[in-house]
């Protein structure tokens, strides 16, 4: 287990000072809005601000994987030239990535939450469980994120292993073959074989917004919205072997 | 870095050469240990495999015996470097009158030349 | 034992390799010498698994090279060959995690006798250090591959000299090989035992450099220029 912890520090020690510049800005533009909330007397202001940072860290993990992943890229020999699967490599540096967005995240979304409770104004918000609210944008934001990463990593090694056959070009290449993907995504999406692959396994989940006026006659204490499980276990798939795939190329295809 | 060799001999007679030389002079003892292969590698800038190969030629001439476990020594058997002494002297001599030769002088001049030149540096010793 | 079956590399615009196929010999110091772009990175990459070839077989032991290959061969390259925000110490015990095989002790030994301060910062290093310590991390393997690609490259004489006497205390040729690619042949031609000439991404010999000596009585370089004037 020391090989997968020494890979662990050593991806901290890559993006520390991307971590540690993350977290300061998320403290300035939290703090600094929230000094000017006083003078502005805007509702909510600090905490839809948070919202919207919370929500802007759905770029954080493929960004932070960027950023790591050219490092290494401008010696890959280093990174390479090591005994490790490459799936521990990777997995490395996802992990430290789903970690310090977790961490940026929990200031930013935490701040905002206690500007939430701080709010003087009259004015409500039409959400009955803010907890619950979080808890759900959060895990979309987090899903999200991996969602990203991990294709961003695929495509970043393919680039890697295109770089050595066609080199400049390679960029291109990716590039097209991006937009060809999310063509061939929404098109996919569209078919009866993606609603038989994903369209199943409804499940009621609580909702965290408030449904009293529709709900009243009804006497419903907790609304619900149906929600398909199908639909988290088909992209779950499809990363894992997203994920497989970037390893095998990592493995056996990219040279340096 | 170690020394300069001869780029037309194997090294590896190159140092038969000069630890024989070495011990001539005296600058090794008889019973002495040599360093081992891998000090004697480091301080003459030379493969350990190379230098191997010079400590067996130094001991298929008898010059040095390998004791077990305990390394490689100058042998103590003197009429062995007695005869290396008159190996070296032979050879020395060989290669002179090759090159005199090559020069065109007969072996009259080459004793005169010899006799002529002991006899100044005796009288500029004096 | 290393194998070279048929082993061609073609990139887009140029070929690295062409039917090279070798076996060379283990337990020895072995300089892979040939002019610039004659295929000698692309030759040792390929042992460390670090480049496929487009055709043939590269093997250690009978086995295929591939990325992981990185468990039995220690490869230095010509290029930088640490994270530069980790101290000396930092990047011996990275190394030291990440390869079973690393001795952590006889690599603070070599820092030692190169004289490398430990508690550096790698960024801080001079080119010479930096030069020590890619020997250090390298050196510091009990594994039974070595390749250097030009290890002396752009040093002084002063550190290449602390180099070339680290490689000879710190290898052991009774279970290593060692394989080095120099333009500095003449320098290290006594620490040389075997030499591979390739021009061209062709091999063209595999020799003892003793027996050059004895046979052609010359030097590497000499030979080598021999060589590549009958080929061409």
């Amino acid at each position: 287990m020391t090989n997968w912890s020494g890979l662990l520090r050593k991806e901290f020690r890559v993006t520390r000072t991307l971590l540690l510049g993350v977290i300061t800005f998320d403290l300035l533009v939290m703090i600094g809005f929230y000094l000017g909330s006083a003078k502005w007397e805007v509702p909510y202001l600090t905490a839809i601000i948070g919202g919207v940072l919370t929500g802007l860290h759905v770029f954080f993990l493929p960004l932070y994987l960027l950023i790591s992943l050219n490092t290494e890229g401008r010696n890959l020999h280093l990174w390479l030239h090591n005994p490790q699967s490459g799936a521990r490599l990777l997995g490395a540096k996802i992990l430290n990535g789903l970690l310090a967005l977790l961490i940026s995240m929990g200031i930013v979304s935490g701040l905002a939450l206690l500007a939430y409770n701080l709010e003087t104004s009259v004015f409500e918000f039409p959400i009955e469980n803010v907890w619950l609210f979080g808890f759900y944008f959060l895990t979309v934001i987090v899903a999200g994120s991996l969602y990203m990463g991990t294709w961003l990593t695929f495509y970043w090694t393919l680039y890697q292993v295109l770089k050595t056959y066609i080199g400049r070009w390679a960029v291109l290449f990716v590039l097209i073959l991006i937009g060809f993907m999310s063509w061939l995504s929404s098109w996919f999406d569209g078919t009866s074989i993606s609603k038989g692959l994903s369209d199943w396994g409804y499940v009621q989940l609580p909702s965290p917004l408030n449904m009293e006026v529709s709900q009243r006659e009804f006497d419903l204490t907790v609304s619900t919205f149906p929600f398909p499980i199908g639909n988290v276990v088909f992209d779950f798939i499809t990363l894992v072997l997203i994920f497989l795939l970037t390893c095998w190329l990592l493995d056996r295809k990219v040279e340096v | 870095m170690g020394e300069e060799f001869n780029p037309s001999k194997p090294i590896y007679l190159q140092l038969v050469d000069r630890i024989s030389w070495e011990i001539i002079k005296g600058e090794r003892k008889t019973g002495e240990k040599l360093p081992s292969v891998r000090e004697m590698a480091i301080q003459s800038g030379v493969n350990p495999n190379t230098v191997s190969r010079t400590y067996n030629e130094l001991e298929r001439m008898e010059i040095v015996e390998t004791k077990r476990g305990q390394g490689t020594f100058v042998t103590e058997q003197k009429e062995k470097l007695i005869q290396l002494r008159e190996q070296l002297k032979i050879n020395h001599i060989q290669n002179f009158i090759e090159e005199m030769k090559q020069m065109g002088f007969s072996s009259e001049d080459m004793i005169d030349g010899i006799r002529t030149y002991v006899t100044n540096e005796k009288e500029n010793q004096s | 034992m290393i194998t070279f079956e048929n082993v061609s590399k073609r990139y887009l615009t140029k070929q690295a390799l062409t039917d090279v196929s070798i076996s060379i010999p283990t337990g020895k110091i072995i300089g892979l010498v040939g002019s610039n772009g004659s295929g000698k990175s692309t030759f040792m990459k390929m042992i460390a698994g670090l480049v496929s070839p487009s055709k043939g077989n590269v093997m250690i032991d009978q086995e295929l090279t591939s990325r992981r290959t990185a468990n039995k061969v220690a490869y230095l390259s010509e290029l930088d060959a640490y994270y530069s925000f980790f101290s000396v110490k930092e990047t011996i015990h990275f190394f030291a995690t990440q390869f079973q095989d690393f001795d952590i002790e006889k690599a603070h030994e070599i820092i030692d006798f190169m004289e490398v301060d430990i508690n550096q910062k790698v960024k801080h290093l001079s080119k010479g250090n930096r030069g020590r310590l890619k020997i250090a991390l390298t050196l510091a393997r009990e594994v039974p591959i070595i390749l250097m690609d030009e290890p002396l490259s752009g040093l002084d004489p002063m550190v290449r000299d602390s180099i070339v006497k680290g490689l000879l205390s710190f290898i052991d040729l009774e279970k290593q090989t060692v394989i080095i690619t120099t333009h500095e042949v003449t320098e290290i031609e006594p620490l040389l035992e075997m030499v591979i000439a390739i021009r061209n991404g062709k091999v063209l010999a595999l020799e003892d450099v003793e027996t050059i000596r004895e046979r052609d009585r010359m030097r590497i370089v000499d030979w080598l220029k021999k060589l590549y004037l009958e080929e061409a």
